[in-house]
């Protein structure tokens, strides 16, 4: 410790250099503590109860629906606690890019399983009582400036059928970015249609706790094995990464932008330390001729390097972290952006190991040459 | 006057590390931002180049994609009755009634895929002339048989020739795999539209895929089909069908690479400033010498924004070169259109290699600025004197 004052003073003499260093490593540990961030936030997508929340879907093809007399049989097996489906509608408001998240629900079962869509509940009683009543998400309603009373007429694309609806209530949770409306608006409307009455997309129940999970999962698929609607249920969580998935291998893209990153950045601080080193090789003569060990003299050193990329880490970890902490860069994305305190841990780490790499090869350069040279060369 | 180049490249080679350093550590970003500019550009190829503009897919009215349509089996039969429709040499009308299932389906490198299982006939394959048969045969009407992809093959799990792979009511066995030459059809397996339908108990067809003789009988087709509102359905030419699944700049993945490439790029551009204020500092006296013996200010401002660009060049070049291994590589993502898996090949055009340059070039420029105004404004008289 005594010698930090000398470190310091070394570090600010190049003020220029160390600045801009420690900027680079700063943007890069950013890059990496947000990217990973991204990922786990699209893996661990936020819920209160995902864990013992399930999920039925048809076992061949999110496409297919499943027979409406599941929601019964399912919400009869033993081990389950509340049960309600939940179909995608997917239909565009005004423009096929304005692509969002549309549900129709059960509305008298619906809280029962997603109680964290939190609607006044007033709101929620003038959703009941409207058949072509809808509510919305926060974050959805503000994106397109939707108020409680607007009348919005929908697009569909799966069904032949342009919904008509009155936003009853804006909900707030951890993913206000969906829009919910009655089931039984849709099956009215359809009920000549080809194929659609008396199906729904996907099932939701809770189970107790996460013991019951895997038996219960294997009860629900083994009741409706060898029916013309066979499930394939999994956790809230599985499911949710199955969608993830379909975009590609993400961890491994990911996986390889951390390592493309790093090097840039050990390229970046590396050069750095081999610029100072050259200044320095005379001073680090001097004072292993006063007779301080080369050890000693490399570890001045070297701690320069790792205090340079620590500070441009820990800034790089801080911002993200304070920057998200309440908001989502992209609340339709990703309805929390909060960094995981092992992912903040590993951006300092990485940006300590990057320090220690880009000053190690130098620092090891100035114990080595003989002092006589080095004290010559300059 | 200007300084001339060879008093770069000579300090270049004096410190020939911190050049290659500074290179590389520009390289990478440009390796990075060309990745995922070629994944649009080779998703889109296939998109684009997908489709004969003499075929005609008439879907369900409000439909844009098949996953989304549906076509009844009645208005089906009546186009086939249609005068637009060419007829083969045996005056059946030339035309697929085709449906489309989205499977999962586990891939070879162990994450769910979602596999495009085309039901289809004779007339889709008559339609798609560019789909050739490579290895085996095509599959048998009304038996459980598929004919798949040779690059769908190498892609998913149990989708070798031979092998078996379950959904719907059957086990599936692969008896062919044929190439599409890279167009839409080389993500799919095609198997017997009637079986497929009643393996997943569907009454309607998703699209049925038209044959018409010229460019206005096929609008004339599109009209009669717009018109009729007994039948609700809407005929879109192939190529267009295609080319309203482009991805569009929200492609998530592509945002991805260039958030990161950017901001990469930002250290690589710092990286630069660093080795240049270097070279800066170490030229203190020459930069003098130069000077005063007639070289103006901006000569020795374009002499170091020149060497940083050069070295930023050499970076932005290596950077294309680590990226070359990629191109043609085949991988795929979901078509959000769809649903379905769409493969394609990583595509570096020599236009995209361009823009990989000149964002190099762009990080150069703006990491040598600083250090060659710096050494473009101090004076000869102080120059001279801090030595």
């Amino acid at each position: 410790m005594k010698y930090l004052p000398l470190i310091l003073r070394n570090l600010l003499r190049n003020k220029r250099r160390s600045g801009l260093t420690a900027f680079a490593i700063f943007v890069s540990t950013f890059l990496v503590v947000a990217l990973q961030t991204a990922l786990y936030q699209f893996e661990n997508p936020p819920s209160e109860q995902s864990r013992f929340r399930l999920v039925a879907r048809h076992a061949t093809s999110l496409q297919n629906p499943l027979p409406e007399a599941h929601v019964d049989k399912i919400r009869n097996l033993p081990g389950i606690l509340k049960t309600t489906p939940l179909t995608w509608f997917g239909a565009y408001w005004k423009d096929e890019d304005n692509w969002f998240a549309n549900f129709e629900i059960e509305s008298d079962t619906f809280w029962d399983v997603f109680p964290e869509v939190r609607l006044p509940e007033e709101e929620r009683r003038a959703f009941l009582a409207d058949p072509q009543g809808c509510f919305v998400g926060r974050d959805l309603a503000a994106k397109f400036d939707w108020k409680v009373g607007d009348r919005i007429v929908l697009t569909g694309q799966i069904y032949p059928l342009n919904p008509e609806l009155n936003v009853r209530g804006i909900y707030d949770g951890p993913d206000s970015t969906w829009l919910l409306f009655h089931r039984k608006y849709v099956e009215e409307a359809l009920k000549t249609s080809a194929g659609r009455p008396g199906r729904v997309g996907t099932i939701w129940f809770l189970v107790a706790g996460p013991e019951d999970v895997a038996p219960v999962s294997a009860r629900v698929d083994a009741a409706f094995r060898n029916s013309n609607g066979e499930t394939k249920t999994e956790t809230e969580k599985a499911f949710q990464l199955s969608f993830v998935e379909m975009m590609g291998d993400l961890r491994a893209i990911v996986r390889n932008i951390v390592a493309a990153v790093a090097l840039t950045m050990l390229l970046v601080a590396g050069n750095a330390m081999a610029m100072a080193a050259r200044e320095r090789a005379a001073e680090a003569a001097v004072l292993r001729a006063l007779g301080f060990p080369p050890a000693r003299v490399g570890f001045l050193f070297l701690s320069e390097a790792v205090l340079v990329a620590g500070i441009g880490g820990l800034l790089g970890t801080l911002l993200p972290v304070l920057l998200f902490f309440n908001s989502s860069p992209e609340p339709i994305m990703f309805p929390t952006f909060r960094v995981p305190t092992g992912i903040a841990a590993s951006g300092i780490l990485l940006a300590l190991l990057v320090g220690a790499l880009a000053g190690g090869l130098p620092a090891w350069g100035l114990v080595r040459r003989p002092i006589a040279q080095a004290l010559r060369r300059a | 006057m200007r300084i001339p180049l060879a008093y770069n490249l000579r300090h270049l080679r004096a410190r020939p590390a911190a050049a290659a350093m500074t290179a590389l550590g520009i390289a990478l970003p440009t390796t990075t931002l060309l990745l995922a500019l070629a994944l649009p550009e080779g998703l889109n190829r296939v998109l684009q180049g997908t489709g004969d503009p003499d075929n005609l897919v008439v879907l369900r009215k409000g439909s844009t994609t098949e996953t989304n349509s549906a076509v009844d089996r009645d208005p089906a039969r009546l186009i086939a009755t249609l005068p637009e429709v060419v007829k083969d040499p045996e005056e059946r009308p030339l035309l697929a009634p085709e449906t489309i299932v989205i499977v999962f389906a586990p891939r070879r490198n162990g994450l769910q895929g979602n596999l495009l299982v085309r039901g289809t006939g004779e007339g889709g394959r008559a339609l798609r002339s560019y789909v050739r048969l490579v290895e085996g045969r095509w599959f048998t009407p009304g038996l459980p048989e598929l004919t798949v992809s040779r690059r769908i093959a190498e892609r998913y799990q149990n989708l070798g020739l031979g092998e078996r792979i379950h959904f719907g009511k059957h086990d599936w066995t692969v008896v062919g795999l044929f190439d599409a030459q890279g167009k839409a059809p080389d993500s799919e397996a095609w198997a017997d539209v009637d079986l497929l339908m009643s393996d997943f108990l569907r009454t309607t067809y998703s699209s049925v895929l038209v044959r018409t003789p010229s460019p206005d009988v096929q609008a004339r087709l599109q009209e009669r089909l717009d018109q009729d509102k007994r039948l609700s359905l809407v005929g879109f030419p192939e190529p267009e069908y295609y080319r309203r699944q482009t991805q569009g700049p929200g492609l998530p993945l592509l945002f991805i690479g260039m958030f990161v490439s950017v901001l990469l790029g930002v250290g690589a551009a710092v990286g630069a400033t660093n080795t240049m204020y270097a070279a800066v500092a170490q030229r203190t006296r020459e930069i003098a010498v130069l000077r005063s013996i007639g070289f103006r200010r901006r000569s020795v401002l374009a002499s170091f924004l020149i060497e940083s660009l050069g070295v930023a060049l050499l970076g932005g070049m290596l950077g294309c070169l680590l990226a070359l291994p990629f191109h043609g590589a085949v991988t795929s993502t979901v078509n959000w259109k769809t649903f379905g898996d769409l493969a394609f090949q990583f595509r570096l055009t020599p236009a995209l290699l361009a823009k990989g340059l000149g964002f190099a070039a762009a990080v150069g420029l703006f990491g040598g600025f600083l250090p060659a105004r710096l050494a473009a404004s101090r004076s000869i008289a102080a120059s001279m004197r801090a030595i």
